[in-house]
């Protein structure tokens, strides 16, 4: 293959993400091609750059570790509706939070669902309504 | 980041004090994970403060089976990543000028490769950032990023493969490996 054709794969290669058999085709033609070997080189370089990131820590800001010991003492684990709801209310809320924008979707199918129905009734009735009386 | 067992049971039995130790083990590795994703101090000390939170309401219901430092990485990459979705709405960027001073490096070159890459990874765009941060940093599977992201294991290889080549290039560009465009071709 040739090295347009093989480049795409190397980021993959460089973590061992390929499967076996693209991995293979890869390790083959790496064996026979300087620049693509020298550019495998530099991914497998940022991969081993990018485990030693995880062990280093960034300092955070003074007054974070106050900060959380502060809001936590402020919020006692506390179980409101607790024989309603398996988990306190505080985190209905975070879930509320997270997932606003899938209920406010749910929320609005259920608003044009309620109208849809509503206006069919409402057909339903004034064809009744219209209807002849026969007797 | 090693939590003892010990400790989380302190926490979750209510004892005085535990909490207070089980942050200060663990606060700079979950604002190190966050400010990571995130990209800037500002908002990685806001959503750390949320994480805690979430621990704090949530641990009772941590299984004990289940490793607490993953569980806890998982709390703060899951936070994490809902205040980028967040952002990413209104498009605000993050500032690699703004990354903190780190630690001095031993230097070796690996050490100078990280510090770079660290700094690189604030160049990013957060979609790739997040991926090549979780995956390559912090060692998750795209299977578990996919999940976590609500997107397919081969849009999370796509990002990571672009996070990846995109920091070889800045690696190039800062003298530290040989730049594709000078290399010769071949084949």
């Amino acid at each position: 293959m040739r090295c347009d054709q093989i480049r795409p794969y190397l980021p993959g290669f460089a973590g061992g993400d390929l499967r076996p058999e693209t991995a293979e085709v890869v390790s083959q033609h790496l064996a026979g091609c300087k620049a693509c070997s020298s550019e495998a080189a530099s991914l497998a370089r940022v991969r081993a750059g990018l485990l030693l990131v995880g062990e280093r820590e960034i300092e955070p800001p003074a007054g974070l570790l106050e900060g959380i010991l502060q809001q936590t003492a402020d919020r006692p684990l506390r179980r409101v509706l607790a024989p309603v709801l398996p988990i306190p209310i505080d985190e209905v809320a975070r879930l509320v939070s997270d997932h606003r924008d899938t209920i406010a979707s749910a929320a609005g199918v259920v608003v044009v669902a309620a109208g849809a129905a509503y206006a069919l009734w409402r057909a339903v009735r004034g064809t009744r309504a219209a209807a002849p009386v026969t007797s | 980041m090693q939590v003892p067992q010990q400790l989380v049971e302190s926490v979750r039995r209510g004892e005085p004090g535990a909490f207070e130790e089980l942050v200060q083990l663990t606060h700079r590795s979950v604002y190190s994970l966050v400010y990571r994703i995130v990209g800037n101090a500002e908002d990685a000390a806001d959503v750390t403060q949320d994480v805690y939170l979430r621990v704090w309401r949530g641990l009772r219901g941590f299984r004990g089976d289940a490793n607490f430092s993953t569980w806890l990485y998982r709390v703060a990459a899951n936070a994490a990543l809902t205040h980028v979705k967040r952002r990413a709405r209104g498009g605000i960027a993050t500032d690699p000028a703004e990354m903190p001073d780190l630690p001095a490096s031993d230097g070796a070159e690996e050490r100078a490769d990280a510090e770079l890459l660290e700094r690189a990874l604030a160049t990013l765009p957060v979609s790739q950032r997040a991926v090549v941060v979780l995956k390559d940093v912090y060692g998750w599977t795209c299977e578990e990023i996919g999940k976590q992201m609500g997107t397919t294991e081969g849009a999370v290889k796509v990002r990571l493969f672009r996070a990846r080549q995109r920091l070889a290039d800045e690696l190039a560009s800062a003298g530290v490996v040989v730049p594709m465009k000078k290399r010769k071709k071949s084949s």
